[in-house]
């Protein structure tokens, strides 16, 4: 049943210097702006309970994760990260360089940071605050600047539609290394003009992303737990910059996603592992789609980085503007139920078409949680419990272990984010 | 009209990929694709933005359905 427009959404194109696309909104698709938030809340979970990053809280599945790679795709990772340790260091460094001008302060530089931008790649590009309230603890310290810029690049589309496999992997982390080096470039840019720039990457991201780009209309919040952008919907990798420079935030927009993923449901529905919820919860000051992280990981770990949420995303898989004009003119999701958007395979059980889903054993799940240190010391415990006390010396040579596990987890090239 | 089945979704990409591989094109119109299988999929028309090409692929596929 064909459905009333609300508003047309005006975006720029999908690569530079395409026209601009509309983007129409149903009415019975409209909530609000951006996605929504208690801000009272938000304040006090930023302020009492800040989050720390994932691969400090979840160090012990990041180890576990080397042990189920493929040998190439391990040999691969390890290239991948020697690649990507100078970009990041760069990045790590560059709130202390100086500018290389005088600043002009009457003068606004948005545009011309965002016309760099878009010259350099990337697909989306948005302001606004950094808004500390979600700043992970180890880093609360480190980010120095108030204005936030976010920047998505496309990851490639032919790739990302083979998920889960070896080659959406490559395009996956790959991304990340051509968006380290576009955010060096954008970072001299910003000193050109006579201000700071520091480059929060996405191996060391200072804080969850996904609300400073929604908070820059950049899009929204999908059920998936991702960003849904105009262009790729979660097809994105995104990194920020944050300045000192005179910028004029944007505003977030209501692109219908907040009601549209209500009605889809496909990557709900598809998840092999049933990691993702139907229904939203309120979330430390977030109304949304809360991942269960503890199933979503053993999966993603053993699968190719799974992705299936991602991969079977009509917004991702054909763009907003299409779906939201099949949705304005049918009432229907663009590609629901069919097998070009919902099927897929998983390398050892074959092929699933729309409501077939696999099935895992109750110890597919079982994969070390939490802190490294604090896992070692759970098997430590049961060893103990079952053979009692370990022989001499044997709980000096468990400390150094612990010792290297603590290390370790504060090295921040080689993460993998988990949806959010 | 049927919805594609995966048989056909298979062959569909591949002559797509015999055809295109290599070439510069072949990133819009594998995007083209996906695109015209859901509309066609969906029963609604292509419209004026799919690639001719792209159209008389899944004319073609859709007609050995």
């Amino acid at each position: 049943m064909p459905k009333a427009v609300s508003h047309i959404i005006t975006r720029p194109g999908r690569t530079h210097g395409d026209p601009d696309v509309e983007i129409p909104v149903a009415e019975d698709l409209v909530t609000e702006p951006g996605n929504p938030v208690r801000e009272e809340d938000l304040s006090y979970y930023g302020r009492e309970h800040p989050i720390e990053a994932h691969f400090i809280e979840n160090s012990a599945d990041r180890e576990w994760l080397w042990t189920v790679y493929t040998p190439e795709f391990a040999e691969w990772r390890r290239r991948h990260e020697e690649r990507e340790r100078p970009l990041a260091e760069a990045g790590e460094v560059s709130g202390d360089i100086a500018p290389t001008s005088e600043p002009q302060p009457d003068i606004d530089v948005t545009e011309s940071i965002r016309a760099k931008a878009r010259e350099l790649g990337f697909g989306e590009t948005g302001f606004t605050r950094y808004d500390r309230r979600y700043t992970y603890t180890s880093r609360k310290r480190w980010v120095k600047f108030t204005h936030a810029i976010c920047l998505a690049l496309e990851q490639d589309y032919a790739a990302t539609q083979t998920l889960p496999s070896e080659e959406s992997e490559h395009a996956h982390f790959g991304t990340y290394e051509i968006e380290e080096a576009y955010c060096l470039e954008l970072a001299k840019h910003i000193r050109s003009l006579g201000y700071h720039a520091q480059i929060h990457g996405h191996s060391d991201s200072s804080a969850p992303y996904i609300p400073l780009f929604v908070s820059a209309g950049l899009g929204q919040l999908g059920a998936n737990g991702q960003l849904l952008s105009p262009h790729f919907g979660s097809r994105a990798r995104l990194m920020v910059i944050t300045t000192d420079a005179p910028v004029t935030h944007d505003e977030p927009i209501d692109y219908g996603i907040n009601q549209f993923c209500e009605n889809c449901q496909v990557c709900v529905n598809r998840c092999p592992s049933n990691a993702l919820a139907k229904d939203k919860v309120w979330w430390r000051g977030a109304k949304k789609n809360k991942v269960s992280y503890k199933r979503c990981r053993p999966i993603m770990g053993r699968y190719d980085g799974c992705a299936i949420c991602m991969k079977t995303c009509p917004v991702q898989r054909y763009g907003m503007k299409p779906v939201m004009e099949h949705y304005v003119a049918t009432g229907e999701v663009l590609g629901k139920g069919t097998h070009n958007l919902e099927g897929y395979t998983l390398k050892d059980k074959g092929y699933f078409g729309p409501k077939e889903k696999p099935h895992f054993d109750k110890g597919f799940f079982d994969i070390p949680r939490g802190k490294e240190e604090d896992w070692l010391f759970e098997k430590f415990k049961e060893r103990m419990a079952k053979e009692g006390a370990p022989p001499d010396g044997e709980a000096a040579d468990f400390a150094n272990v612990v010792k290297e596990a603590i290390d370790k987890s504060h090295s921040k090239v080689g993460q993998v984010e988990p949806q959010q | 009209m049927n919805a594609f089945d995966r048989e056909t979704l298979d062959a569909l990409f591949d002559e797509l990929q015999r055809e295109w591989h290599g070439k510069h094109q072949l990133d819009r119109l594998i995007r083209d694709a996906h695109l015209a299988i859901a509309l066609h999929d969906a029963n609604r028309p292509l419209g004026q933005d799919i690639d001719p090409w792209v159209a008389a692929l899944i004319h073609r596929h859709s007609s050995s359905d």
